[in-house]
């Protein structure tokens, strides 16, 4: 009869071997979830060696290969705890070898401290699972002695089924690495609409005023913060802040103080204490590093003035009709890091025609050059600001000098920041 | 379960190169349960390992996430081998325009395989699938009588 490695020589055993190890080919790359093909796949292995029991390992998160699926001759799921030969498992874990054992040298493979069963005499053959370089676990089989001598023919086609459950193993994975990446990458759109959402849209009526606003993040999410509220007697609170860091953290950080900043004025608080407010909540919730500065004004367009506060923000500009440019400085220290901080209110100061104010994150002036020529700066940013002013462009028209200006000094390279600007304009 | 061998076999495969190994030994045990000769098993072996290793490697992205068709029909002594790629690798032309007939140069990146295999099987064809991917079939028979 044949000489083949992996054939016993007995037609019908071998001709159902074969049938079983394309029934796995098959079976292993098909539609049925992973639980269901690794229980198969133990099931064939035990078919294949002749073996009473099949036990296929995985590596854990701490790389030792632990028992994953367990089954009898009969297709049943074996009781735990499991007694196997931890030896050869180990053994064929490290050396990345097969190992196949007969006779008295795996009685010894056993824990001795198991039951009578385990010390019993038994056949075992493992084999590792592994995907190029990486080693996913072990496959074993063993049986009773007296039942079952492994040969080099069951190892053999117990070689080829472990190769093809091992390609099973790592498409599985893959697959579920490549839904966990779809699943953010959706959860990360939701967040980010979400926060479009939060933009305002519907800017408040403003007698006597041209409004615009920008908002670009870097990311999907964005850490800056842009509002405009509606208060009483017409008055509206335009609010610029920017929380350290960049995507999703910063993202909840800018909606819980959106939520919190609205609820305070619309309940009429006072801007210091709405600052006080918004400061205790930070300092409490925001990481030890973290931290968030912010601007809030309020334009009163029956009296044409403005009243602001300021959080360590970037200084927004108030450019006069006669080119002169003041600074809108800080009225107290950033959010978050010291809970008993207290914020003046600066103003109100006149707001009228010709008046033209613009408030910006460190996004707007900080983007670099690819080319070494740094960045843009905040002098540059406040002579563009102040030539479309003077250019006589609309906010919006002001907003998009801004930003055509801020792109030609980076070029086609994407933004390190998120960029976000208002600008209100008296006419 | 019929001791007779069965007719077709078919299966799909990621295509990945490390399922290439275990699939050629489960092909050589089906050749070898059919009567093959050992040298006659390791050749179509041989053979079937250059068609599925070509079409993973130059047929599709070879990135696990495609699949290459495998169907493999029994007709007495014959055994024909069909192997289809997606075509999202080098594309259906690099594998249908190259002269199989000759030995390619020695700095060719495809066509030995293809090459080897035109000369140790009965039969080679090759063609395009209808869905902007190549095929393969080979037809081999043993050379001595099982």
């Amino acid at each position: 009869m044949s000489g083949h490695a992996f054939l016993t020589g007995d037609r019908v055993r071998d001709q159902r071997n074969v049938d079983l190890l394309l029934d796995a080919v098959v079976e292993l790359y098909g539609s049925a979830d992973l639980a269901t093909r690794v229980r198969r796949a133990v099931d064939r292995a035990i078919r294949v060696t002749g073996a009473e029991r099949g036990i296929l390992l995985l590596a854990d998160a701490a790389g030792e290969p632990v028992p994953h699926t367990a089954r009898d001759g009969k297709g049943a799921d074996l009781a735990r705890p499991l007694t196997y030969s931890r030896t050869a498992v180990r053994d064929v874990w490290t050396t990345r070898a097969p190992k196949l054992m007969t006779g008295t040298d795996s009685g010894q493979a056993f824990d001795p401290s198991k039951s009578a069963l385990a010390l019993k005499l038994r056949s075992i053959l493992a084999v590792p699972l592994a995907v190029g370089d990486r080693g996913l676990g072990v496959l074993y089989v063993d049986s009773r002695f007296v039942t079952k001598e492994f040969t080099d023919g069951d190892r053999a086609l117990f070689e080829a089924l472990a190769g093809l459950v091992s390609v099973a193993l790592e498409q599985a994975r893959l697959a579920d690495e490549e839904a966990e990446r779809k699943r953010l990458a959706a959860e990360m759109d939701a967040a980010r609409r979400i926060q479009q959402s939060f933009l305002p849209r519907d800017l408040p009526a403003l007698p006597g005023y041209d409004l615009a606003t920008l908002s670009r993040p870097c990311v999907e999410t964005s850490g800056d913060y842009l509002d405009v509220v509606a208060l009483d007697g017409g008055r509206v609170a335009l609010a610029v802040g920017d929380v350290s860091g960049h995507g999703l953290p910063a993202a909840l950080f800018m909606t819980s103080t959106r939520a919190l900043l609205r609820g305070l004025l619309h309940a009429g608080t006072d801007p210091a204490t709405v600052f006080a407010r918004i400061n205790a909540y930070l300092c409490h919730d925001l990481p030890d590093d973290g931290f968030m500065s912010f601007f809030l004004g309020v334009l009163d367009p029956a009296a044409r003035t403005l009243a602001w506060a300021s959080a360590g923000h970037n200084p927004p500009l108030l450019r006069r009709p006669s080119g002169e440019t003041t600074e809108l400085r800080r009225t107290g220290t950033v959010f978050g890091i010291d809970d008993g901080a207290a914020y003046a209110v600066h103003g109100p100061v006149p707001f009228g025609p010709g008046d033209a104010l613009l408030v910006y994150t460190d996004g707007l002036f900080e983007a670099r050059a690819p080319d070494g020529r740094g960045e843009w700066g905040e002098e540059a940013m406040a002579a563009s600001f102040s030539a479309h002013v003077a250019a006589g462009r609309t906010s919006q028209g002001i907003l998009d000098g801004l930003v055509s200006d801020l792109g030609a000094h980076v070029g086609s390279r994407p933004l390190d920041d998120d960029v976000t600007g208002l600008v209100v304009r008296g006419v | 379960m019929s001791d007779a061998p069965r007719p077709t076999f078919d299966a799909t495969i990621p295509t990945r190169l490390e399922v290439v190994g275990p699939l050629r030994r489960v092909l050589e045990a089906l050749l070898a349960s059919l009567g093959w000769s050992e040298d006659d098993t390791a050749d179509a072996g041989l053979i079937a390992t250059e068609v599925i290793q070509n079409a993973v490697e130059h047929g599709s992205r070879n990135d696990g996430r495609e699949a290459v068709g495998i169907r493999c029909r029994i007709e007495g002594a014959v055994v024909t081998l069909d192997v289809t790629d997606p075509g999202t690798g080098k594309g259906p032309d690099s594998l249908l325009q190259r002269d199989v007939t000759v030995a390619p140069p020695m700095d060719s990146s495809r066509g030995r395989g293809l090459y080897l295999v035109h000369r140790m099987s009965r039969e080679m064809d090759r063609g395009r699938t209808d869905h902007g991917g190549s095929f393969v079939r080979v037809r081999m028979t043993p050379a001595e009588a099982p």
